[in-house]
């Protein structure tokens, strides 16, 4: 449809990033196909040389640098917050809230009479945890869906093969023995989904009376032929990449925080029968799986994309030719040779994700969506601040401050990493 | 480009369609309905009651029947009632009171952002390495890693508690309206009978007055000035001195724009500064790219002025992306505004979603959902159509 394609596939916002990096990873590409080319002849020691450079343009970045000891520094008083903090971040002094910062209370206290300094220090566990958490996993499902798709664009993958089908013949030759079992399996998750289309638009005919019944009728009946056409007589094939990269530029093109909001104030309910497994699963760190869960469902989606048009080009570098010629399966060929070329972007997107998913986590918990404020992470304090915005300014003011520190120093760190990772790319 | 065009809008119907379904079907799933809001308002509803309501309003079938059901309906624009506000129409709702308010936010904020963002960009562009340079980019760094809310709190503390410059909530100050008193004044006292208008357009009312020798209500008529609102209806009373009504004057105007735009200078100033960060760093990282180009080189040795070479030649291509940019960052301003509202506690679109989810209002939580779906979709289309609009090289078939 488009002739331009990098250019037209931009996202702003929810790809901070990405939009230089296509012709970043594009450089990264280039040399790290070189260093592949070159660590098929020679041995380990290349190798170390070129991580040692890394780290040395890694060094010249002073706020990188910097960024990186003050994140050190914020995990560090996080994950020792018990030893650090001066009281129990629950501990309610009832007859004193909202005191002034000084004294026995450092930063003061808040609506409950909590010390606001003990409380910065636990938050950081849950705000760190969930930034790092959603980071890795949008990154897992990101890299294997972004993968999937560029390597399989143009392919068309077969969900159903009919027995008119003139792919029948071929599938027969291709996949043996196999075929009528795979292909009988298929056709039984295929009956399954006429029966369920059947179903629903039977219940549906059952509410109406008099026309509604018939055009419910006709609209099931209609659908299910048509599946049943399709899967045992035709052939569904279905090219993946269109579907996944449809599925993205849908997900991207919504608003995301209206749309977060109401999913995790469905499952924060306890009345929801799926709160209820998750709740006896995981128990009190159930908001913050939910959390998780919840901004890894829009969190995925830039990785992928950036994954999959780094897949579309090295799926046809000759290093590809040369393991599939080698009769490398496609797994092997994804995992063994397309992952390692594109790791450094990986590890840049993943970085600046950390921070961009805390601001999330605490806009959530902001607007009271997220985590609840028996377990204190920044936004929530954040939001119970704001009501005492006027006696108190101060309780607003720190949360923040470290939602920003932390945010701020992960970007510098991305920005140091990407400019070590790949020199030609400085922007 | 038009059949482009047509075939990009047939495809949204499915895509519409899919969207309204997930949505639905999120905001049904929330447990609870308004009839249990009902319920804790009346405390004489029985349990049977409960359901049979639940059963009249069809919120005991699946959700996929309901959805149904709202399909038939949003197919010919019927959203149902905001059960919340009056039992107004939902769209009703939605468009004529809370839209226009975000629409003034994020437009002011929008344009602020490009006004400032763009030249900036440009300039650390063209003077790439300078302190300036850095000085933006780390600066763009900060506004990039900030949170809105947060940035909203702190300005409200500091120029709205601190040193009162501007108010901290809301969108006017209460008592001030766009019309003041007409200096016109009644010279008769009694009720109104009619109300007409005469050729002109004006306005003319009929007003019983009692006459003593007849003991009866005799009609006189009063033809009001051009340019009175508000005057009395039919049955109100009138009486001398009292004014005819209330008139936009330009003091009375001004001092109401006067107090709109000073309601409307944090909110903006907070929803920009984070685009404006967005806009410098991609402006220049835009342009730099195209500095690179050969044709940039070319035109420096035909030996053109820099001025030239920058706003003529690499400008108008580097600013080719951000057409695009622009169109595609639509949901994002609305992200930011949903948060900026719920700060500053303006009337918009953010803070009627929230409400809604919270007072079980689904119907507007609906239209808002599905109105800001089709915006992003429709804007993401414009940001192709201009980008073929603007770059010839980019061709649709």
């Amino acid at each position: 449809m488009v002739t331009c394609e990098g250019e037209h596939e931009v996202h702003p916002y929810a790809i901070n990033h990405k939009h230089f990096e296509s012709r970043a990873i594009q450089k990264i590409k280039n040399q790290k196909l070189e260093d592949n080319m070159s660590l098929t002849t020679a041995a380990t020691p290349p190798k170390r040389k070129e991580e040692n450079k890394t780290w040395q343009r890694f060094k010249k970045h002073r706020l990188a640098m910097f960024s990186m000891v003050v994140l050190g520094l914020l995990f560090f008083v996080s994950i020792f917050a018990p030893l650090i903090a001066p009281f129990s971040p629950t501990l309610n002094e009832t007859s004193n809230t909202w005191a002034q910062p000084g004294g026995r209370h450092l930063m003061g206290t808040d609506d409950l009479g909590r010390d606001v300094f003990s409380q910065l220090l636990y938050a950081g566990r849950v705000s760190l945890l969930i930034g790092v958490a959603v980071a890795l996993l949008s990154a897992l499902i990101g890299v294997t869906l972004g993968t999937i798709a560029g390597y399989y664009s143009g392919q068309p993958i077969i969900f159903s093969v009919g027995l008119r089908s003139s792919l029948l013949k071929e599938q027969q030759r291709l996949e043996g023995s196999s075929f009528w079992l795979k292909n009988g399996l298929k056709w039984l998750i295929w009956a399954g989904v006429i029966a369920f289309t059947l179903l629903v638009t039977s219940q549906f005919a059952a509410t109406y009376s008099g026309v509604g019944v018939f055009i419910a009728w006709i609209v099931g009946v209609g659908l299910s032929l048509t599946i049943a056409y399709f899967a045992f007589i035709q052939a569904i094939v279905v090219d993946i990449d269109n579907i996944i990269s449809r599925f993205i530029d849908v997900m991207l093109s919504l608003p995301q925080i209206p749309f977060l909001l109401i999913l995790s104030g469905l499952l924060a309910n306890p009345d929801v029968k799926l709160g209820g497994v998750l709740d006896s699963i995981f128990g009190s760190a159930r908001p913050i799986v939910l959390i998780i869960f919840v901004l890894v469902l829009f969190g995925w989606l830039g990785t992928a994309r950036v994954i999959r048009g780094l897949v579309l080009s090295l799926r046809q570098r000759e290093f590809t030719d040369a393991a599939k010629a080698l009769g490398s399966s496609d797994w092997r060929v994804m995992i063994r040779h397309i992952l390692p070329n594109a790791v450094a972007p990986i590890i840049v997107q993943v970085t600046l994700d950390v921070g961009n998913n805390i601001i999330s986590e605490s806009a959530l918990s902001f607007l009271g969506y997220g985590i609840p404020r028996d377990i204190p992470s920044w936004g929530n304090m954040l939001s119970s601040a704001q009501e005492a915005i006027f006696q108190n300014p101060l309780a607003s003011f720190w949360p923040g401050l470290f939602i920003l520190l932390t945010s701020l120093s992960i970007n510098f760190l991305g920005d140091g990493l990407r400019d070590a990772l790949d020199p030609r790319s400085r922007l | 480009m038009l059949l482009y065009t047509s075939r990009r809008l047939i495809g949204m119907i499915p895509l519409l369609l899919a969207i309204s379904m997930a949505i639905f079907g999120l905001v049904q799933l929330q447990p609870g309905d308004f009839i249990d809001e009902l319920k804790l308002a009346n405390p004489k509803m029985t349990i049977a009651d409960v359901a049979r309501l639940r059963h009249d309003y069809g919120l005991d079938q699946p959700w996929y029947v309901q959805y149904g059901k709202w399909l038939s309906k949003a197919a010919v624009l019927d959203f149902g009632v905001s059960r919340e506000n009056g039992y107004i129409s939902a769209t009703e709702y939605v468009f004529q009171q809370r839209l226009q308010n975000t629409l003034k936010l994020t437009t002011m904020s929008f344009i602020l952002s490009l006004l400032v963002g763009l030249p900036i960009g440009i300039y650390a562009a063209v003077k790439q390495y300078s302190i300036l340079d850095y000085v933006t980019t780390f600066l763009s760094f900060v506004g990039y890693s900030v949170p809105v809310f947060w940035l909203g709190i702190m300005m409200l503390l500091l120029f709205g508690a601190k040193l009162k410059w501007f108010p901290t909530d809301g969108m006017q100050s209460e008592g001030v309206s766009m019309t003041v008193e007409s200096d016109e004044k009644f010279d008769l006292n009694g009720q109104v009978l009619s109300v007409s208008k005469n050729n002109q357009g004006q306005p003319v009312i009929t007003v019983g007055v009692y006459n003593e020798t007849s003991k009866q209500d005799q009609p006189t008529a009063v033809t009001l000035p051009a340019g009175i609102e508000n005057y009395p209806k039919v049955g109100d009373y009138v009486s001398p001195g009292q004014a005819m009504g209330s008139r936009v004057t330009l003091q009375s105007w001004w001092n109401y724009a006067k107090d709109a735009l000073w309601h409307l200078v944090l909110p903006v100033i907070a929803l920009s500064l984070i685009q404006i960060a967005s806009w410098t760093r991609f402006m220049r990282a835009s342009l730099l790219e195209v500095v690179n180009q050969d044709f940039v080189r070319t035109a420096r040795g035909k030996g053109l002025t820099e001025r030239v070479v920058i706003y003529k030649h690499a400008l108008r291509n580097a600013l080719i992306p951000i057409v695009t940019l622009v169109g595609l960052s639509i949901p994002g301003v609305l992200n930011g505004a949903v948060l900026t509202e719920s700060v500053f506690n303006w009337p918009g679109m953010g803070t009627a979603l929230l409400s809604s989810v919270v007072q079980k209002d689904y119907n507007v939580a609906m239209v808002i959902l599905m109105m800001l779906a089709i915006a992003t979709l429709a804007s993401n289309l414009l940001a192709d159509l201009v980008y073929a609009l603007v770059d010839p090289r980019i061709r649709y078939n």
